[in-house]
């Protein structure tokens, strides 16, 4: 069993500014700013060391939609030297990076790479921190040194291993992998808990622990040596056991209760989105795609993941809308009323995404009684509730207009305001509105003096919508919400038969198996036939995991 | 001028060619080996085997300008510094089409498979054989030809 996470400078990338001249014309040196580059097979004869005779792989063509990274003009000699060795110069624009070296990946296909290389760190006033040489010996490779706060790294190929070839680039990370085996790892101390709302009335952050001996590991923080800067908040792990990816976590504390040991915890990515702000808006018939996009934006995680809606996996979404108002608030709390809004399920587990879907599509498995570790099945009722209780709101552009602000602003320069009711008609006097939405406006002062903004206010009226069981007996016990204004009356009904129909799933049942599965997966235990809505996996010994599902009794 | 074609290209030359490589890259590559992959390397196909081709269609191409066909084909000789895109490989097969369509073949003489002129596979060593082959046959047909006109030159002239 092993675990493997990166030990990756997060934020070195999309800080860096790469430069390098003499390149090919469909050379792009932004590349080195994507998390990776489609090297698709392509082989190319004019290259000496490109023939690739017995092999079937696509000819080279130039095509916008594949990249290349970076290739040199310069052709390595006779003796596989460069007579103007290409030079690949980078600079950090806001923060200094530090990392235990530059991982470079050159060309996999006929695995050719440079083979004399010279990189020099330097700090932001340009003063060398320090000069390493290089021999590097696969297309993939880690020029190791371990530099704190470099601001600028210059690295010299100054040969290649084949005479007559072009230096090709395909990937940069500021860092690199690192295995951590059973031995690294204290015992019983490697943890992930997932958790699952079936229809978002909370988001979980499912989150990962673990404690790790310093001195068995890449880096000693008692004596602050080693690779310790490199790991650092946010930091990115990738989970894997027994190539079984588990998720990917983002650090985000590092504690130590004596000389030896060093506790990680980590959060998926909705942790690191948790306090992101999100502006919200009032919306009508606004494509949850598109919102989606803009909780990537505002959460800045683009940078991380590639593809569409990055760090998201929307599961046949394309026709859902949302209506309302959202106000100001943080990404997580905005993606839940989002969600819950339209009874969309938020599931983080397994994936380095956030995969958003309906309920009904989770597929039904079953698990049987040998998976199970003996005398560990419990089964209980749940909270009872007769009746549900769920506001739903319209919204309209009303008249009622409120003075936003009023100051004197002594400084020329940008600002802005946010407002608790939404506002659909600013008027603006001594600055100039640069853009708003509903519930924020941004202004410029161009003249030092009085700002006045006034606001028109929508209407907002509120009904309260409830689903009762018709045959109950005892007094009403009822299920209420949090408030939520993208509920509205065209939404209500479809969710107010969702929560009736869950809170009608009476029992749960809780198990240690000996194998995780997966949260969504629907099973039978104990009679339960329901769903997995919680799982802590012990990944080191054995990965027995302890389960919850909630569902109904059997009645097959 | 024509160059003398490579038609003897084989799967051990090929395999002499990985092997040379893997020395380069494990720097045991003897001074004598680095001179042997330097030179002609019959397992490998590079721009030295495009443009011994080129020129080799140019000179028959010449030739038969002269003989009164009208198809010109354009050849360009490369340089190590340049990359081989599709479509040059397509072009590259196109002009290699050219001369086989102008001029009559032995039976014997090879195809040219239909991937490579859609440019959608490398050429193997087998296929490099073909293509020299192909040409190392026009020549000798155009060749023949040529002297056959002068025969014919002979008899027109009447020297009886």
């Amino acid at each position: 069993m092993e675990l493997r996470w990166g030990q990756i400078d997060v934020n070195a990338k999309s800080n860096s500014v790469p430069q390098m001249s003499n390149i090919t014309s469909f050379s792009d040196v932004d590349v080195l700013k994507d998390s990776s580059v489609d090297t698709v097979n392509h082989a190319n004869y004019c290259e000496f060391g490109q023939s690739l005779f017995g092999n079937e792989q696509p000819i080279f063509e130039v095509s916008d939609e594949i990249k290349y990274g970076i290739w040199s003009n310069e052709i390595s000699d006779e003796n596989c030297s460069f007579q103007n060795p290409p030079i690949l110069d980078i600079s950090f624009e806001n923060l200094p990076a530090t990392s235990k070296g530059i991982y470079l990946e050159f060309w996999e296909q006929t695995n050719l790479y440079p083979y004399e290389v010279n990189i020099k760190w330097y700090d932001d006033d340009n003063v060398l921190l320090s000069e390493k040489d290089f021999q590097c010996d696969n297309w993939s490779f880690l020029f190791e040194n371990v530099v704190n706060e470099y601001s600028r790294v210059v690295i010299t190929f100054n040969s290649m291993i084949l005479p007559l070839s072009r230096l090709k680039i395909t990937k940069i990370i500021y860092g690199d992998e690192v295995t951590l085996t059973k031995k690294d790892i204290v015992k019983d101390s490697a943890f992930i808990l997932e958790e699952l709302d079936l229809y978002s009335e909370t988001v979980s952050i499912n989150t990962f622990e673990c404690e790790i001996f310093s001195n068995n590991s890449s880096f000693d923080f008692v004596t602050n040596k080693g690779n310790l800067n490199t790991l650092q908040a946010n930091q990115l792990l990738e989970i894997t056991v027994e190539d079984e990816n588990y998720g990917t976590f983002f650090v985000k504390t590092l504690s130590s209760e004596n000389s030896r040991t060093l506790k990680i915890k980590a959060t998926d990515i909705l942790g690191v989105i948790s306090n992101s702000f999100f502006k919200g808006d009032v919306y009508e018939d606004y494509p949850f795609t598109q919102f989606i996009d803009d909780i990537v934006y505002s959460s800045n995680i683009e940078l991380l993941f590639d593809g569409e809606h990055n760090g998201f996996e929307l599961v046949d979404l394309e026709d859902y809308t949302l209506n309302g108002w959202l106000p100001s608030t943080t990404c997580r709390e905005a993606l839940r009323q989002a969600c819950f809004s339209l009874g969309l399920c938020i599931d983080c587990s397994r994936s380095y995404k956030i995969t958003i879907r309906k309920f009904e599509t989770f597929e039904k498995t079953y698990i049987t009684d040998s998976s199970i570790i003996k005398n560990t099945k419990k089964q209980s009722m749940r909270e009872k509730y007769t009746s549900i209780h769920l506001y739903s709101y319209n919204i309209s552009k009303g008249i009622t207009e409120q003075t936003l602000l009023e100051e004197v602003y002594y400084d020329v320069g940008t600002y802005s305001i946010g407002t608790d009711s939404p506002i659909w008609q600013y008027s603006i006097v001594g600055a100039e509105i640069i853009s708003s939405n509903a519930n924020i406006v941004y202004f410029e002062v161009k003249t030092a003096g009085v700002v006045t903004i006034t606001g028109t206010l929508y209407d907002i009226t509120s009904t309260l919508n409830i689903k009762k069981d018709e045959y109950i007996y005892t007094s009403d016990i009822a299920k209420t919400f949090d408030v939520n204004r993208l509920i509205t009356s065209q939404n209500v009904e479809g969710l107010l038969e969702k929560w009736y129909e869950y809170y009608n799933y009476m029992y749960g049942s809780t198990a240690k198996i000996l194998k995780p599965l997966k949260l969504n997966d629907n099973i039978v235990l104990s009679n339960v036939n329901g769903v997995v809505c919680y799982q802590k996996i012990n990944l080191l010994y054995g990965k027995h995991s302890d389960i919850k599902i909630v569902g109904d009794k059997n009645v097959d | 001028m024509w160059i003398e074609p490579i038609t003897n290209r084989s799967y051990k030359d090929v395999l002499r060619a990985n092997e040379l490589e893997y020395k380069w890259k494990n720097h045991t590559i003897t001074d004598d080996e680095k001179t042997e992959w330097l030179s002609n390397l019959l397992g490998r196909y590079t721009t030295n085997d495009i443009n011994r081709v080129n020129q080799n269609i140019n000179y028959l191409s010449t030739l038969l300008l002269e003989l009164g066909y009208s198809q010109k084909v354009n050849v360009k000789i490369w340089e190590n510094t340049e990359y081989f895109l599709k479509n040059d490989l397509i072009n590259f097969i196109a002009n290699i089409d050219i001369i086989r369509s102008t001029l009559p073949s032995f039976y014997t003489t090879p195809n040219i498979c239909d991937d490579l002129r859609q440019g959608n596979s490398l050429l193997d060593y087998t296929d490099a054989n073909d293509i020299e082959n192909m040409l190392e046959d026009k020549k000798e047909i155009v060749e023949n030809m040529i002297k056959s006109f002068i025969y014919s030159d002979e008899i027109y002239m009447g020297e009886f």
